[in-house]
């Protein structure tokens, strides 16, 4: 039987070990990759106290969502250490064409994570839409409560990272052909 | 699907040095929280007490005098 995020965290503070570490299983790479994407020197280091905190934090309060609970200590960490994100305000119809399901071919890993990287680095706040709803499997509506603005804004958000991404393992392709 | 390559392609690796670092600090700390009660888990008990004294002299017969704790 899966247990959910919930109920894995309320057997740790009950004092099942067993049940953190499947919750620290489960989204320890998704929580990686955000931070690595988002400020690698201190990767590490916001990583260990993320955990720390959250730890901290089951001690003293009932978590409803311990998934974003989590990712947003991450983030207000991020926050803290560079304070370099930009706001950038985009309109609700926002339109970008849906290109979710569609595959780009000959790409290597290498790229992939570098066209995450210079996501994360020129859209910071597309990144973060991007990561939580295709890593850390969270829903538009979720990801809003998180951030604090409409889902449909979230919506739009995503597919203009979706778009940054195309646009840029396309452009690293034709740059390949060229050379 | 574009989505599932992100997902499979763009994956990191946690560092598993720091696994151990984390898991003994969730470990220790919910050893503190077992160990640590406080009085007030103990003060929850109390009205339930004065509840089980009267029913004890109601069930060996011994009169029964409450006293109001007001007075008119």
């Amino acid at each position: 039987m899966d247990w959910t995020d919930v109920e894995l965290i309320s057997a740790y503070r009950s004092g099942n070990m067993d049940a953190f570490q499947i919750f620290y299983g489960r989204h320890k790479n998704s929580l990686y990759t955000f931070l690595h994407n988002k400020c690698r020197e201190e990767a590490r280091d916001i990583f260990q106290e993320t955990f720390l905190k959250f730890i901290d934090a089951t001690a003293k309060k009932n978590l409803t969502n311990p998934k974003a609970y989590l990712f947003q200590i991450a983030m207000n960490l991020v926050r803290n250490t560079s304070r370099k994100a930009k706001i950038i305000s985009l309109n609700d119809e926002f339109d970008i064409p849906d290109i979710e399901n569609e595959e780009i071919e000959s790409v290597s890993e290498e790229e992939f994570k570098e066209s995450l990287s210079n996501l994360a680095k020129d859209k910071p706040l597309f990144y973060d839409v991007l990561h939580l709803h295709i890593f850390g499997k969270m829903t538009f509506e979720e990801i809003g409560k998180l951030k604090g603005i409409s889902k449909d804004t979230i919506a739009s958000r995503y597919r203009y990272a979706l778009k940054y991404l195309k646009d840029f393992l396309q452009s690293s392709q034709l740059h390949v052909k060229e050379g | 699907m574009f989505k599932e390559q992100i997902l499979r392609r763009g994956l990191q690796k946690a560092p598993e040095d720091l696994e151990v670092n984390i898991l003994l600090y969730a470990a220790d700390k919910i050893e503190k929280d077992e160990s640590g009660h406080e009085l007030s888990d103990y003060l929850s008990w109390l009205p339930f007490v004065g509840i089980l004294l009267l029913l004890k002299d109601l069930m060996s017969g011994q009169k029964v005098r409450i006293s109001p704790a007001v007075k008119i």
